[in-house]
């Protein structure tokens, strides 16, 4: 199911006042100096749409960074409660990448055979309409990763929007969700004309152009190398001079999401969270026993890069770990263990 | 979710994160892109900095010890108390922090001043970097970052001294990264390898106890190949002349000889160093917590202001701190001797200003710093400071403050320092109030409020301005903005800042007399004798050369990184390995005594004996022993006592002869 | 609102007994307090759960009993940090959370008509104690079943009555050895795998089950491989640092295997497969 319509510029922001009627609307807001994050807006004047990309992926309102799990309350025998965060939200202006991510997500955590019910409570009020993009920011390779810059239907999104230049936004609705979006004030839509539809395939071919004709990331020659295991240990253990191990880059990673529980209690009332973990940290994966099957940072940088493109991972969840935003570049303390930077050296087999 | 933009509460970098606030409550932190130092990064402290904030044994009420224990007590109730015990004058001693914002520290040191009538004011890390940094005011006349941190990224060369900057200081770290992936060429000075020696261009690893020695070597070597330029120097060639004579003690050879750095190697880091004219400088708490911290300080102001590397871009000199505001608890007067932007209490017309602002007499200086302090009053107040588990013999503080007539702490848990406590006053965090804070590098950077304090906590300022109140003052701060407004008025070098400066860009660097902004021009410089203690020696009784590394003592036991889940396990991961306690090996002096991983294993010197686990690393040299600080109590019997002629009670460890054996089980 | 299956939320168990093994290990039978639930509450051997002590968080545990014994279970458990020292501070009638069953199961229908072969180490052995309950209930339907364990000391022995009972047995060769002897002590001294000499095992037609320490686990893995067993036909548990169960956090990962989900039980030829 898809369908375009139109959407006059100068009028989305009525759009999203409407949105805001029945949900949640979280947007690309600029905060201090140059810096663009996701926000829950209260007006729709706080929203930028002149962004590359977020400095964050809208992860946190489906996978937040502390999340409640349960309540458990000692009253004579023990009680215990789930704690779901089911409120209607949409995720205005998200981009394709992150899109992608949001449907890695729901192969992963949200996977049907064992479904991870506090994500699925989140995701199940949460639309995406997706902003298709005209230019490539600094560090992404979304073509690498075929999650971007334009989506095509079935990529993910509720609704795509694409700025086709002149008056006009094009949004690709391409599901119930996007629909009831879009029945929020139908009034503003207007049918897309072919020439409308010709308009916006000719921008993301352009689009595609824009990217560097040196793609940053092979990831069929670095993924054999990952998934075979292959790369030289050497090679691993160079580029672990460049960590600092600060998680940063499974933190802002839109697929990451590893995670510690532990349990908080104050005065007999008990909570149980979770908690972003990370592959990067030691304790991770040390055992009880003292025993650490990763025991040097080397092993964890290693870790992250199979994760994030090996075969295996492809193969056991129906899609590529990695959508190519490219923020794991620019959140790097070393600079330098972004995956293109780290697939390309295990592609050439060197470190400079 | 909101974001709320604030300055990050661990380390002196200075990184600038958003906390994302839903219903009042932390849940999470995203780093600030566009800040300059930050530049969209942080490291594991930053990535976790919400956590300890809504720690479930955050200190909630004001509690009073009766009987033995801590009782819950009103807010009235324990004011009054400690109002009416504190007591004034010579007898009471107030203790602040390089944690708390500049705020509190001000009024802190404002009620110290002007309504206790005392001078017996500090804070809790400076005594630790007296040495260093009286070194830098003699040959430098300022004691702290020449240059903003930003530009690091930008230099040729960077020299390392004592710092393992990845752990302790991350983000400069990142900026040593960033200029290195550059091009610039690193050279690294650390008896223990480092992670940055990793990547450097020339790694000296001097034998412990011999860094002065090799930094002498270093300006040798620059004076020897001719990079010398004495454009900032004042006009005394006699004085140069016996800088030089001086020097000449220090042929490389010997050098050599004493430190086991190759004579190569430090030609090759004098030439880099001096060739390049963007080359910095840095250190960490590895060169201030040396014994022989002054030497090297001094040595490293001499190479500075001896090559002219200063007032440019990319250059100068960095002395870098662990604690996020300790340039600001500095600069807020929280020393004895001394008010705010460093003005002297001693100085008739500075008294005469601060004592017509204020309406009140100031004390004549007394000059008891927090050593003396323990020991030496009746009473003291504490805020934000751990005393014991800071102090670089607990045993002794613990006991000091037994003897106390009356303690009071001011915290966000409950410290080994807060347990001994009369009173325990709960404080709001960094994330729970406005105020600013001045890192490593003198930028000036607002903290601003995300969440309501916990309970009944309060910011440290409005504990501070109760309890004045019920002293006699009569104080009317109604906001961290309106003693922002005094400090600004009383401090000519933070005369121009105000919040809506700070607010408008990324903060803003304070200025000196030595220049205004971020550069500092500093100009007639002297050079000073670099005085090196002898170095340690070994016998054949105990081959083993033993030091505290206080580069390993990172974060371990910082009560904000215990109460956060993530970093407490990450901090305690040796711990947990060696739960007996850990010191450092090479691997082949190990299989030459045939002794692995794990053993126990006694060590003894001439003066005593310890028991510790042995951890193998080949980042120590052969014959060389390193425990991290934090168990500094488990082996302070080998050290016999304090090095030699230590500044103002504060203790530091010479490095000591020991043997080894496998411990009987 | 409609109540969501949720993979994270215990079940409100009591314990129901606790028996004292070693000076450091203890049994805890549970039962849940809800008795329709209990009667539900289907497992195998192998699979484990994560056990809440409220406040501390959560640990997995294998089951040490048989599921044909249906009235409570077992979990046999060593104190050694801060959630087990809890437990081993609790006594009957005290609550705890569980979550399970979790993970895969040791392979029994597979290996009926097999002769079977137990190596257990100190702790390893309740995780095989529930499969050889189980097997021993439905003892017709093996060969021989051979048990080999060893532990520290004679002190470190766990459910010491019962391996009397199992030394007494015609239908099982059970045999015990220490590392180091204490005074009355008239057995085995010495590691496993010098069983191997006295217990006649035949490689082919057996199926070996190990548990232990992961030395002990990789020392008699080798010793089996060189007798001539076929990779496939060694049966062990792998342990890490399991923390959701469920093949979620990613504590436990080795390549893209979760060992809490796609194990903990693994073949030696699966295990060789594994990428780290």
């Amino acid at each position: 199911m898809s369908r375009a319509l139109k959407l006059q510029k100068s009028r989305w922001p009525e759009w999203v006042a409407a949105l805001q009627r029945t949900a949640a609307v979280i947007a690309p807001v600029r905060l201090h100096g140059e810096d663009v994050a996701f926000e829950r807006i209260t007006s729709p004047s706080e929203i930028t749409l002149d962004f590359d990309n977020t400095a964050d992926p809208p992860k946190r309102f489906l996978f937040p960074q502390v999340e409640p799990l349960l309540r458990y309350r000692r009253n004579g025998g023990y009680a215990v409660e789930p704690v779901y965060d089911e409120e209607p939200r949409v995720f205005f202006a998200i981009r394709c990448c992150d899109v992608s991510a949001v449907r890695f997500f729901d192969f992963t955590l949200g996977a049907q055979d064992l479904p991870d019910s506090y994500y699925t409570a989140r995701r199940a009020g949460t639309a995406l309409i997706a902003l298709a993009c005209h230019e490539p920011c600094q560090s992404c390779f979304c073509v690498c990763a075929d999650t971007g810059p334009f989506l095509p239907p079935g990529g993910g999104y509720d609704i795509q929007l694409t700025d086709l230049g002149g008056e006009h936004y094009l949004a690709e609705v391409d599901t119930d969700k996007g629909e009831a979006l879009v029945a929020a004030a139908a009034e503003l839509f207007a049918p897309a004309s072919d020439d409308d539809l010709a308009q916006r395939r000719a921008l993301e071919e352009a689009s595609e152009k824009r990217f560097p004709s040196e793609p940053r990331l092979y990831f069929a020659a670095s993924s054999r190398k990952v998934s075979l295991d292959t790369a030289e240990a050497e090679l691993w253990q160079r580029m672990a001079r460049w960590c600092v191990a600060c998680g940063g880059c499974t933190h802002i990673c839109p697929t990451c999401y590893c995670f510690n529980v532990t349990d908080a209690q104050r005065n007999g009332d008990g909570l149980r969270s979770r908690r972003w973990d990370s592959c990067q940290y030691a304790g991770l994966t040390r055992e009880a026993s003292g025993h650490n099957p990763r025991p040097e940072q080397s092993d964890r940088v290693k870790r992250r890069v199979f994760h994030k493109i090996s075969y295996q991972y492809v193969a056991r969840d129906g899609m590529q770990g990695c959508v190519g935003c490219g923020r794991c570049t620019r959140i790097c303390p070393g600079l330098r263990l972004g995956l293109p930077e780290v697939g390309e050296a295990i592609r050439r087999a060197e470190w400079k | 979710m909101a974001n709320v933009l604030t300055a990050c509460p661990f380390c002196g970098s200075g990184c600038n994160l958003y906390l994302k606030v839903e219903d009042g409550q932390l849940t999470g932190v995203l780093p600030s892109s566009s800040h300059p130092t930050s530049r969209g990064k942080l490291c594991i402290r930053g990535w976790h900095a919400h956590e300890f904030v809504s720690h479930p044994e955050r200190l909630r009420s004001p509690m009073v010890r009766k009987g033995g224990k801590f009782e819950r007590v009103s807010w009235e109730e324990a004011l009054s108390l400690v109002a009416g015990r504190l007591g004034r004058g010579a007898d009471v001693g107030v203790v602040g922090s390089a944690r708390c914002a500049n705020e509190d520290n001000f009024l802190l040191m404002k009620l110290a001043r002007c309504v206790l009538g005392t001078d017996n004011v500090d804070f809790s890390s400076r005594p630790q970097r007296i040495a260093d940094l009286a070194a830098l005011s003699s040959t430098l006349g300022v004691n702290c970052a020449t240059n903003p941190a930003p530009e690091l990224a930008g230099a040729d060369v960077i020299v390392l001294v004592g710092a393992d900057l990845v752990p302790e200081i991350t983000m400069i770290a990142s900026l040593v990264y960033e200029a290195v992936a550059r091009g610039a060429k690193l050279v690294v000075i650390s008896p223990v390898r480092t992670e940055l020696a990793e990547l450097a261009e020339v790694s000296l690893q001097p034998r412990l106890g011999t860094e002065p020695v090799l930094l002498c070597g270093l300006l040798k070597s620059v004076v020897d190949q001719g990079l010398i330029d004495s454009s900032l120097l004042d006009r005394d060639w006699d004085a140069y002349d016996q800088f030089a004579t001086d020097l000449s003690q220090f042929t490389l050879d010997s050098v050599e000889q004493r430190t086991g750095v190759a004579a190569d190697a430090i030609t090759r880091a004098g030439r880099l160093y001096g060739e390049a004219r963007r080359s910095a400088v840095l250190y960490s708490s590895g060169l201030a917590q040396h014994p022989a911290a002054a030497a090297m300080a001094t040595a490293l102001a001499d190479l500075v202001a001896l090559t002219n590397h200063l007032g440019q871009p990319s250059m100068g000199l960095y002395p870098l701190a662990r604690q996020n505001n300790f340039q600001g608890a500095l600069d807020m007067g929280l020393a004895p001797g001394m008010l705010s932007g460093g003005q002297s209490l001693g100085s008739a017309e500075v008294r005469q200003r601060f004592e017509q602002a204020w309406g009140c007499r100031l004390p004549e200086p007394a000059c008891k710093s927090l050593p003396d302090m323990l020991g030496g009053v009746k009473s003291l107040y504490v805020m934000g400071a751990d005393i014991v588990g800071g102090a670089a013999d607990p045993a002794q503080a613990r006991r000091d403050i037994e003897a106390l007539d009356l303690l009071v702490v001011q915290e966000l848990f409950m410290t080994p320092t807060a347990e001994l406590a009369d009173v325990v006053l709960p404080a709001a965090a960094y994330a729970e109030k406005d105020g600013t804070a001045t890192c490593a590098d003198r930028r000036v950077q607002r903290l601003r409020k995300a969440v309501d304090p916990p309970g009944e906590a309060r910011a440290d300022w409005q504990i501070i301005q109760e309890l004045a109140g019920r002293l006699g003052a009569s104080w009317r701060y109604d906001s961290a903005g309106a003693i922002w407004a005094e400090i600004a008025s009383l401090t000519p070098s933070y005369a121009d800042i105000t919040y809506d400066k700070l607010d408008a860009g990324w903060g803003a660097y304070w200025s000196s007399a030595n220049g205004a902004g971020e550069r500092l021009q500093l100009k007639g410089l002297s050079l000073q004798p670099v005085e090196c203690p002898p170095p340690p020696v070994t016998d054949a009784e105990h081959p083993f050369l033993l030091a505290l590394d206080p580069a390993a003592e990172r974060w371990t036991t910082d009560a904000t990184t215990l109460h956060s889940d993530n970093l407490r396990r990450e901090y305690q991961i040796a711990a947990a390995d060696f739960p007996a306690g850990h010191v450092e090996m090479h691997p082949d002096d190990a299989q030459e005594l045939q002794l692995r991983q794990g053993f126990r294993v006694k060590l003894a010197s001439a003066h005593g004996e310890a028991e510790l686990q042995l951890k193998l690393s080949s980042d120590v040299l052969p014959r060389t022993l390193v425990v991290p600080y934090h168990l500094r109590d488990t082996v302070r019997d080998l050290f016999g006592g304090p090095a030699p002629g230590q500044v103002e009670g504060h203790l530091v460890y010479s490095p000591v002869a020991v043997s080894v054996a496998a411990a009987q089980r | 609102m409609e109540k969501r299956p949720n993979i994270y939320l215990p079940e409100i168990a009591r314990i129901v007994e606790v028996r004292d093994e070693t000076p450091d290990t203890k049994t805890f039978v549970f039962r849940f307090r809800d008795d329709q639930f209990h009667d539900s509450f289907a497992w195998r051997p192998g699979q484990f759960v994560e056990l809440s002590v409220f406040g501390l968080g959560e640990a997995p545990f294998g089951f040490a009993s048989s599921p044909t014994r249906k009235e409570s279970f077992d979990i046999t458990i060593r104190a050694v940090g801060a959630l087990t020292r809890a437990l081993h501070a609790m006594g009957t009638g005290d609550e705890v959370g569980i979550r399970g069953p979790l993970g895969n199961h040791f392979p029994f229908d597979d290996v009926q008509g097999r002769n079977i072969l137990f190596i257990g180490g100190g702790i390893g052995l309740p995780p095989l104690r529930s499969l050889i309950h189980n097997m021993l209930d439905e003892r017709d339907k093996f060969g021989e079943i051979t048990i080999l364990y060893g532990a520290r000391t004679p002190t470190d022995l766990v459910y010491k009555e019962e391996l009397k009972e199992w030394e007494q047995r015609s239908d099982v060769k059970f045999i015990v050895t220490v590392d180091r002897s204490e005074p009355g002590w008239e057995g085995n001294v010495g590691l496993v795998p010098m069983l191997f000499s006295k217990a006649d095992i035949k490689p082919d037609g057996t199926t070996a089950y190990i548990c232990g320490p992961p030395v002990m686990i990789r020392f008699v893995i080798q010793d089996l491989v060189s007798m001539g067993f076929a990779e496939e036909n060694i049966i062990s548990t792998l342990e890490r640092h399991m923390k959701c169960g469920v093949g979620k956090c990613n504590h436990c990962c080795i390549g893209h295997k979760y060992v809490c989900r796609d194990g903990p039980v693994f073949s030696y030829k699966q295990m060789k497969g594994l990428l780290e």
